[in-house]
Order: structure tokens, then sequence, then C-alpha cells
């Protein structure tokens, strides 16, 4: 064709040649930006994509049970109703716009009444308000009479979700601001234009898990006030055993507290710290954790157990957190994929049935003991030198393990949450309710490490059965004021416990022989030694979970790791500092445990030096670990455990004063191996509210751990630990603590069928306490 | 080489059109034009059938625009050339008055920030898309009869008379289309013979000058934002997917999801309002292009725009006045470097700018000066002076291929 001939092909026609492949090569290099895109990642896309538009076709699921290790359902959803009001009606709209149309359509459409004069018109509305106002006094009114919501907290529960609805609002008008900003800077600002969030559109629960008759009325209502107020399909979280009747025991309780009559006790929220709570909201830290929809290695995929912001139960603590995962199930799903005809759908999976190791029974009794209204956990007369009033509730943990399986049996920490208001604000902070000491927290464990250290030592072969130590009354010749043994006062009684061996230094609790095997072993074994053991790190027993704290750091919680130095390790060695590493042969210095700790290393010991990780879940144990003691030692080790208990010289043989004493384990047909711990610790201070410090107690850390089997058989079956924050005297504290846990585990049938005890824990039917941190947000 | 008689250049041809006439390369600039503009008002149509037919109206109107240029005696190659000054001046002025302080809002109205439009009662008028045809054919005008761009020296005064509007255009702001400057000028100095190593001199100052840009606090907070945004979503970073990188990823999202074929328009519509993709009537319609017709119809619109890019070079090549030729490149240059940053940043290639795709995207401003840059390329051709002696832009000095085929046409 003519228009493509050229009288002759210059300069010029080779740079249009030379722009003409310059584009090509640039459409290429987009085409293969737009191939991978389009061909390689299209699946992927088009899921992504698609979920979008399919997002609402989910179908809810079930979330799993928590059962105890009977069986005992512990936590369980249960199919209930809702009562909603709409948003419009909240925000005082309703009326007026029912109003408005009912005078509409009276006018005769639109177009009418627009003809008419606006004056007319206003007075027409305000006529006609006036009914539906009643309408909605009506239903406020339900919500009190037929809901049984007071008034005031009827109030509250509307303004809260007024005040809910605005400020999310208000956030997404923020975003998208600043979304426009991003984009177009400053400027943009002024013409910026809200969208209205969709929970203004929307239904928000005001009364959750009501029954049938009460949804059949507020049903009935509902047609009279159409728009304002609604009865939606829901579940609720129900705790059929948190509530519990204990009967308890005193005949082995100390003088001044013993009695023939049992002890009829009401527990609530039975192991409501390990069980824990659930949110009715998913947030954004949740959909970043295990969001729905999530690209891998460019691959989409769609996780229909993952979280995404709105109505939705997320475990937030205990045990429907750190189980969240298995408990909340899988979506159901109903979509059409592309070129399909029909839609497919996918049938939600109910959540997993959880089963703990927790018996709930004995947890209940183990709470009922820390109760201070049993009278262990208050300030007595047996309490060695007490310095608070008698009477004055102290903070107390106590964990029991199964010997041979290394199960949770009970674990329980006194105040819990639920004691929060029952304290006054001084003993809030004295007692810190929300602080879970059996596994939470670590203190100074004293004296209860001692079994431990001999066990280290006889693994590195530093020690014997037949290992004699002189107890001089102090650790460093000629220096009398430190690393003395409990027994030595330099001016009062320069006493001292002189040759033992280990059975007898157990049971004396000598510290001077601790002292000596720490210093033998040195800080590396020592340390070394201790990890093993399971201290200085978290034992995984199946309560922690990940969270991301305020720095958006992934931190572990919901269990404490304790700490078994705090100063470096290459520094203690260097400095030759001996003084650190004795101290910690005693249990003292650098060094915090949790009762958690101390009662799996106890069930170490009672295995004979094998460990087995503990777990709250059933059937969750580790493997068995031999640590390498050797039996002669162990048998010793036990030995003086058992003096410890039995002979009169024992730390924890007996509890109360010289004339009026009592042994601490008063219970015919078992045999107990233990140990007292009395840790120095700094004192409890508080800070009150306008700045003025407090000091509480200056009272020692109280301890007593071990284990117990039945007297037939001598087979140790349940390992023990209590504690008393800032309780004096191992022996005198944690001791009758201990003894009255064993009773309970002996009354569960943990020692023998003969022990057990005809007083069973009652379970008043259908707890349906919903303890859910309900928000008051909208249902979808 | 003298310089040429402006009676040379200046012939203006004879009215009479004969079929063979009209029949000129500039057929290759119409039909790609009016493709284009056909497949923009169905894309538009996917989730905005009103704006669809706007775009519709915008079109004929455009029609008739380029069919002025076409057909009116003033808009003959010879008089664009000589008013080319004035013209130039005038579009100066448009853009001083949307940047003015003081300027009433009902002349001039900001949107979204940024004071773009002059209000002239029944509609607004973007001096920077005036800006843009009236540079050109000033540019054309400086060149056509000088070699000093051969020089190095030489490049300033064109770079001066882009520096102007470019700059202007920055301050309302609109740094996205002063971005198009670059590639027009870039083209016609190529056409026009400048030095090829003078071009890559000024590629390696503009390289180093971006990063001084971006970190030596030249661009706006928001501006830094979305480069910040770019580079995240070339690392597959997922960052910023949910604030300032939201429109790549969602756009992104559905060309991936139109596959080979792309998917049904009712399919299509859910599919893009769910996704919530901003702008898809606008900058975005590639997207919806790739969602609606697959990979082929993206392929459909860069070839549309391939035939109508090289379709100029070819009016450029059957005409003969050195004016007209470096216009031709020059509207070619713009066209297709419109097309190819607005569909690479859809697909992700290159930062989210606010240039929309040309005769595609919806906006009654462009797509009329889009046209009536098509009628001033077509009247190119069709009224192409007879009475030019010899070939413009060919330069003896270096202009000699030598053997060796395609490296002696790349030498400088």
């Amino acid at each position: 064709m003519a228009m493509l001939q050229s009288s002759q092909f210059g300069m010029f026609q080779r740079r249009l040649v030379m722009l003409s492949i310059g584009l090509l090569l640039v459409v290429v290099g987009l085409l293969a930006q737009l191939w991978r895109l389009a061909v390689l990642e299209h699946e992927s896309r088009l899921e992504r994509a698609m979920g979008r538009v399919k997002q609402s076709e989910f179908l809810p699921t079930l979330r799993g049970t928590i059962v105890d290790r009977q069986g005992r359902v512990l936590a369980e959803d249960a199919a209930s109703y809702d009562v909603a009001l709409h948003w419009s009606a909240i925000n005082g709209d309703w009326a007026m716009q029912q109003a408005t149309a009912e005078e509409v359509k009276a006018a005769g459409g639109r177009r009418a009444w627009l003809k008419l004069p606006l004056e007319e018109r206003e007075r027409r509305k305000q006529a006609a308000c006036a009914t539906w106002d009643a309408a909605w006094a009506d239903v406020l009114n339900a919500i009190v009479t037929v809901g049984g919501m007071p008034a005031a907290e009827r109030d509250e529960a509307i303004v809260a979700l007024k005040d809910r609805v605005n400020l999310i609002q208000k956030q997404k008008d923020e975003r998208d601001q600043a979304r426009r900003v991003d984009l177009y800077g400053e400027e943009s600002r002024a013409d910026f234009r809200s969208e209205t969030v969709q929970e203004k559109t929307q239904y928000h629960a005001v009364l959750r898990g009501v029954d049938d008759a009460t949804a059949f009325a507020f049903g009935k209502l509902a047609d009279r006030a159409p728009g304002a107020i609604t009865v939606l399909d829901s579940r609720v979280r129900r705790y059929p055993h948190a509530e519990a009747i204990v009967e308890l025991p005193c005949d082995g309780l100390p003088m001044g507290l013993r009695s023939d009559s049992p002890v009829r006790m009401s527990v609530t929220n039975v192991g409501s710290r390990i069980i824990g709570v659930t949110r009715s909201e998913a947030r954004a830290e949740d959909a970043q954790r295990r969001p729905i929809y999530r690209v891998r290695d460019g691959d989409f995929t769609v996780d229909l157990g993952g979280y995404e912001p709105g109505p939705d139960v997320v475990g937030v603590t205990g045990i429907e957190r750190a189980q969240d995962d298995r408990l909340r199930g899988k979506r159901g799903r109903v979509r059409t994929p592309v070129g399909a005809d029909e839609p497919i759908r996918e049938e939600p999976v109910p959540g997993d049935r959880v089963q703990l190791s927790i018996d709930a029974a004995l947890q209940a009794r183990v709470e009922a003991i820390l109760e201070p209204a049993f009278g262990l956990t208050v300030v007595q007369g047996f309490h060695a030198q007490p310095d608070q009033e008698y009477g004055t509730p102290l903070a107390a943990a106590a964990v029991a393990i199964d010997v041979e399986t290394g199960e949770i049996l009970a674990m329980a920490s006194w105040p819990d949450l639920d004691d929060h208001d029952r304290l006054s604000p001084r003993q809030r902070l004295a007692l810190t309710p929300w602080m879970d000491r059996a596994m939470g927290a670590s203190f100074e464990p004293g004296s209860v490490m001692k079994p431990i250290v001999i066990a280290c030592a006889a693994a590195e072969d530093l020690a014997t059965p037949s290992t004699v130590i002189d107890c001089t009354g102090h650790f460093f010749p000629g220096v009398h004021g430190h690393a003395r043994c409990w027994i030595y006062r330099p001016f009062n009684t320069p006493n001292h416990h002189g040759p033992l061996e280990p059975a007898e230094a157990i049971a004396r609790s000598c510290n001077m022989y601790f002292y000596t095997l720490a210093d033998r072993l040195g800080p590396r074994k020592l340390m070394k030694g201790y990890t093993s053991w399971g201290f200085g790190r978290t034992l995984g027993v199946g309560l922690d979970y990940e969270r991301l704290s305020e720095s958006a750091v992934v931190q572990r919680v919901g269990e404490s790791a304790g700490s078994i130095r705090q100063r470096d390790l290459m520094q203690i060695e260097s400095s030759k500092d001996r003084q650190t590493t004795i101290s910690l042969g005693i249990g003292q210095g650098d060094m915090r445990v949790t009762p958690l700790q101390v009662a799996n290393a106890y069930a170490t010991l009672a295995r004979d030096g094998v460990s087995i990780r503990p777990s709250v879940l059933r059937g969750g144990g580790g493997s068995r670990v031999d640590l390498g003691v050797p039996d002669a030692m162990m048998a010793t080790i036990k030995e003086g455990l058992r003096l410890s208990i039995d002979a009169e010289y024992g730390t924890l043989h007996h509890v109360g004063t010289r004339d009026r004493r009592t042994p601490v384990f008063d219970l015919a047909g078992i045999r107990v191996w233990g140990k007292s711990g009395t840790s120095e610790t700094s004192p409890l201070v508080i800070t009150h509210a306008d700045g003025t410090r407090e000091v509480i107690t200056s009272k020692d850390h109280s301890w007593a751990a071990g284990f117990v089997g039945a007297r037939a058989d001598g087979r140790p079956r349940i390992a023990f630990c209590t504690f008393v924050d800032h309780g004096g005297g191992g022996g005198k504290s944690a001791g009758p603590i201990a003894a009255a846990l064993v009773r309970a585990c002996a009354d569960e049938g943990y020692l023998g069928d003969a022990l057990r005890s005809r007083s069973l824990v009652q379970f008043p039917d259908a707890a349906t306490k919903d303890r859910s941190l309900a928000t008051t947000g909208g249902v979808r | 080489m003298g310089r040429l008689a402006a009676s040379e250049f200046k012939g203006s041809g004879s009215p009479r059109v004969s079929l063979e006439r009209l029949l000129n390369p500039g057929i290759l600039v119409v039909v790609p034009a009016l493709a284009l503009s056909v497949i923009g008002i169905s894309a538009i149509g996917t989730t905005e059938p009103g704006f669809a037919a706007r775009h519709l109206m915008y079109l004929v109107v455009g029609l008739v625009a380029a069919a002025a240029v076409i057909w009116s005696p003033w808009c003959r190659p010879s008089n664009l050339e000589r008013w080319s000054p004035y013209f130039f001046a005038g579009s100066v002025i448009l853009l001083l008055i949307v940047i003015a302080p003081g300027i009433p809002e009902s002349i001039v109205r900001a949107r979204n920030g940024a004071r773009r439009w002059i209000s002239l009662g029944f509609t607004d008028i973007q001096p920077a898309e005036i800006a843009k045809i009236a540079f050109l054919l000033m540019l054309a005008t400086l060149l056509q009869r000088t070699r000093s761009h051969r020089t190095l020296r030489g490049l300033v005064l064109p770079g001066f008379l882009a520096l102007i509007p470019a700059s202007l255009i920055a301050l309302e702001p609109d740094l996205d289309t002063t971005l198009l400057f670059v590639p027009v000028l870039v083209g016609v100095l190529l056409a026009a013979g400048c030095r090829k190593r003078h071009i890559a001199l000024f590629a390696v100052c503009a390289s180093l000058v971006a990063p001084a840009a971006f970190f030596g606090g030249v661009l706006k907070p928001h501006q830094r934002a979305r480069i910040d945004a770019y580079i995240a979503q070339l690392e597959g970073d997922p960052r910023y997917r949910n604030d300032i990188g939201y429109q790549a990823d969602r756009a992104t999202t559905l060309i991936g999801a139109g596959g080979l074929w792309g998917m049904p328009a009712d399919e299509a519509a859910v599919v893009i309002e769910r996704n919530r993709l901003p702008e898809e009537h606008n900058d975005m319609v590639f997207s919806v292009i790739c969602c609606r017709w697959g990979l082929v119809g993206a392929i459909g619109v860069w070839g549309l725009v391939a035939v109508f890019s090289i379709g100029c070079f070819l009016v450029a090549n059957h005409t003969h006045d050195p004016w007209s030729r470096l216009v031709a490149v020059g509207a070619g240059c713009l066209i297709g470097a419109q097309a190819i940053i607005n569909t690479g940043m859809n697909i992700g290639v290159l930062p989210i700018a606010g240039i929309n795709l040309p005769f595609v995207s919806y906006g009654g401003n462009s797509l009329v000066v889009s046209w009536i840059m098509v009628g001033l390329v077509y009247g190119l051709a069709l009224w192409k002076p007879r009475g030019v002696k010899r070939e413009s832009f060919e330069f003896d000095d270096d202009g000699r291929p030598r053997d060796g085929g395609i490296v002696g046409w790349l030498a400088p």
C-alpha cells in the first residue's frame, strides 16, 4: 500500500523503528507480569476475590466442649436466643421513622406527601409519633419486666451500644480520611464524605441467652414494634459444674480449727482460671494470628477455622484460649465456584472435645480449702510469729499431680479474679487477685529445693547415701554473720547439727549440708541440674499461649518460667562468687520458682528421678526421662522426706505450740513424704492511691511439698505443693494446707477406695452462668 | 545542511479529498482509538452504567471535535504551526489560573485536595490536558527548523520549554501528569535527530535525581508513602495491603481473578463491587478489563495502543513535513506512554499514579482532548504538504547506516 512506502529508509525511519521496538518490548515486559497474575496466580487470586464475594455465606459451627477427667462437662455451647434492638431504635430515630412512613402512606405516596406544606408535614409526623413512642416505651419496659434486666442496667446497655457503634463510625471515618490523605494529600480533608458503617443498619443484642418463653414473648412484641426489636438465634457458653457444694472434714486440722463436724462450703466458678473465659468478638489481633484468608508462597488458602474481625467466639484465657484452635471447629460454607451450576456446601465441623486432667470435684475441694472461710489461709495462732492481725487473709496456691502420668489433678490459687469485689481496696493491693500463684507467678522456694540439690549432686557423683557433712553452724570459717544454718544464732543460740547423713539432713533441713553440696556442684552444674528438674523454664502444661504485646512483640504467656539465675553464669564463675552458689543450694538468692514446678519436681522424686512433663490435658503428659539419680540415693532422699514428716525433729512433723501441737498430716492409712520450706523474701509493701507506702508484712514465704500414697502399698500416687504468700514458717502455714489437700485426694479416692469419703461434692444442676466477656456488639 | 525555506514547509495541500487520500496511515490512529473508546464504554458499564452512558456522550463530542480539527481550515498544519506559540502561551495562562491564589471557587474548585479544573458553568476543563497538546505543538515548532538539538547545549531550550508547563502542573499538584512530559520530550527529540548518547545521559541524570527527590524531602508525605507501598508490594510485603497499598492489592487480585478469558459481565460486576476496587471506572479501568475479558482482553488493549502509536509513527513517515512529523511522533509517544504507565500501575509493576488509560478511562476532558489529538494526527496525514523537496531530520554527518545491520542503525 502506498501509505507504507517511503522514499527512503534513513535516520528518521530508523529512529521510528527504534521507538516502535522500544514500545513493543515494554509491552512484552508488561505481558510477562500479566501472565504471572492471570495464569500462574489465577487460582489463588480468584479465591481471594471470590472470598470477598462469598464471605457472607459461612455457616456457623458449634464450639467444642471442655470436660474434666471424669467426663463432667465444664464448658459447653448451648442454643439460645438473643433479644436485639435495631440501631434506629437505639439512636432514638425509630419512632419518627415509623411515624413518617405511616403518614407518607396515609397521604397517598411520597409525591403527595411532599406537596404538603412543611409545617403540616411536621405536625402530622409529631401526632403520629406519639403512638410509636408508646410502642418503644413498651419495648423498653418489656426488657425489664419480661427480660428480667434492671432498668438501670438496660439504660446502661443501650448507652454502651450507642457509644460503641458511634466509635466504630468514628474509627472508620478516621481510617478512610487517613487513606485519602495518603493518596491525595492533606488538602483532601476538606471534601471528605463519611460512609455509614454497617452497624448502623443492624440489630444489636441487648439481652443474651434468654429462654424459649422469653424469646416467644419478645417475638410477639416485635410484631407491635416492627423494625425496633427482634429475636435472634444465638449460642451461649454454659459452665454446668461451675458451682459446687463441698463438705470438708475438720478433724485433721490444727488446734483451734479442729472439729469433728465437717464444714459445708459453697464454691463458685470452680476451675475458672484453668477453664478460662471467651469473648464474643474477634479483634484485629485474632485475625492477625489466624486469618481466614492466608497467602503462603503465592498460594491462597481459606482457613474456615480462622478469625475475621466481628462477632465470633474467641477464647481469652485458660484452656479456652490455649486450646482455642481445637475448640472453635470450622465454619461451614456454601459457595458457587466460577462456572459451576450448583452451589457446593461444606458442612461445619464442630470443635473438638477437650478433656482436662483436672478432677472437678477435687478442684472444688482444693478451692474450698484455700478459701479464708475454711481457716487455713488466714493468719492463725499456730502460724510462726505472725506480724498481721489474726484472721487476716493470706494469698495461697495448691497443686496436685498424679505421679504415674504427670497429669495435674487440681491446681488452685486464692484469691481469684472472682474474689475481686469481695476484697477491700487495701486487700486487693496486698493480695493481688489477678495473680495466678499456682503457675503464673514465681517466688523464692527456700528449703523445698534441698532434696533436688542432693539428687543433682548424686547424679554428678558428688554425693552418696553415706556422704556425711559436718554442720558447724556457718559455712565460711570465722564468718558468723551469714551463710549460717537456720539453727545457728551467733549471739543467742550458736547451735549446729553436727555431722549429718543425707536423710537426716533433709529431715532437719540443715542449711550447711546443702551449702556444701551446692559448693561442690558449682554454679554451672547446679543450674543445669535445676533446669533438668523443670526449674527456670516453662513446663508446657497446656495453658500457655501467644499474645501480641503493646510493642507488637509476640510473647508466650500463661505459665511463668520462674528463674534460677539473674546474674551471668560466667560472672559468677569468674568472680568465684561462692555466696551466690551456696544460696542457690538452699533455694535462696537469684532464684524464683512456681508451685507447679515444685509439685512437678516432687512428682519426679516420687518416680525415683524419672521426669514426665506435667499436663493439664488428659493424656497430654510427656515422655519419661531418667535424670540419672542412683536408686540408692533416691531411697535415701525418700527416707529423708519420710523423716521430715514422721520424726519429731522433722520440719513437717507437727504444728502448733509446744503445749498444743498436732501432727501436720493426721490421717490414718496414708504414707506421706514431704518437705517444708521457709524462704526469705522482701517485705510486702503496697502503694496507696495517694502515693503513701505501707508495709503489710515482712514474713517469709511458706512452702510444703511432697508426695503421698496409701500406706497399704507404700507407692507414691499424688505429688503436691502448697504455698502461702508471706505465710511465715513453712511447716506452720503451708503444711496444714498440704494436709488438707492430701485429705481431699483421699476423699476423692485417689489414695484407695478405703479412704474415699462418703460425702460427695455436689454440683447444682444447670449452672447457666455465661462467663464470656460479651462485648455489646452487633450480631450478623 | 542549510535551513530550508519556510515556504517549503507550509504547503497545506489541496482541499480536494480522494478516497485514496482518506485511506492514509492515519486510519491506523482512528480505528484503534474508536475501538478503545468502545471498550472503555463497555468496561465502565460493567460497574457504572450511568457513567458509561456519559462516556458515550463524551465520545460523540470527541468525534465531533476530531472531525472539526480534521476539516477546519484553521486546523491545517500550517496554521497550527503558526499559532502554536500563542496556543502554548494560552495553556500556560490557564495553568496559572488554576494554581493562582485568590481565584474564586466558582471558577477553580478543589477536588481531592488538588486544583486542576476550571469551571465553565456547563462543564469543567482541565488545563493540563490542553497543555500536553500545546507543548507538543510548540516543541515541534521549536525543533523543526534547527539542528541545535544535536548538541547538548541545544537541549536546554526544549527542556526549558517542557519545564514550564510541567512545573505548573506539579504545583496543582499533579505529579503524575507532569511525568508524561518526559516521554513526549524524549520521543520527539529522538525523532528529531537528537544524539542517543545525550538521551542516555539524560536518563542517567534522571535516575540520580529520582532517589534524591525521594530521600531529600522533595516529595510530599503521601507521595513518599505511595512509593513505600509500591516497594513493599514488589517485595511481597503485605503490610500496606489494607491502607496505602489497598488499591494496588485489589487491582492485582481482580486482574488475576480474570484469568485467561475473564468472566461474564454480571459476575464481573459483583466481584469488582465486592472487592471495592477504587476508581474502577477511571484510573483502574484496566483491572476491570482484565477481570471482564481476561488476559486476552488485556492483550487486545495493548495491541490497539501499539497500533495507535505505530500508526502515529507511520503518519510521521508518511508526511514529510518536519513539523507534522514531530507532532505525530509526539502524539504516539504521549498516548503510548500514558497507556503503559496506567496499565503498569494496574498490574503492579509501577507505583499507583493518577494517570488514566487514554480513550478507555471515564473522563470527558481526557476523552475529548485525546480525540482532538486523533483528529490532529489524521489531519497531518490527510493534509500533508506537497512542497517538501527532501526528507527532514536526516543528518549526513552521522546518519549513514553502517554495515552490520541493526548495529549500524543503533550507532549514534
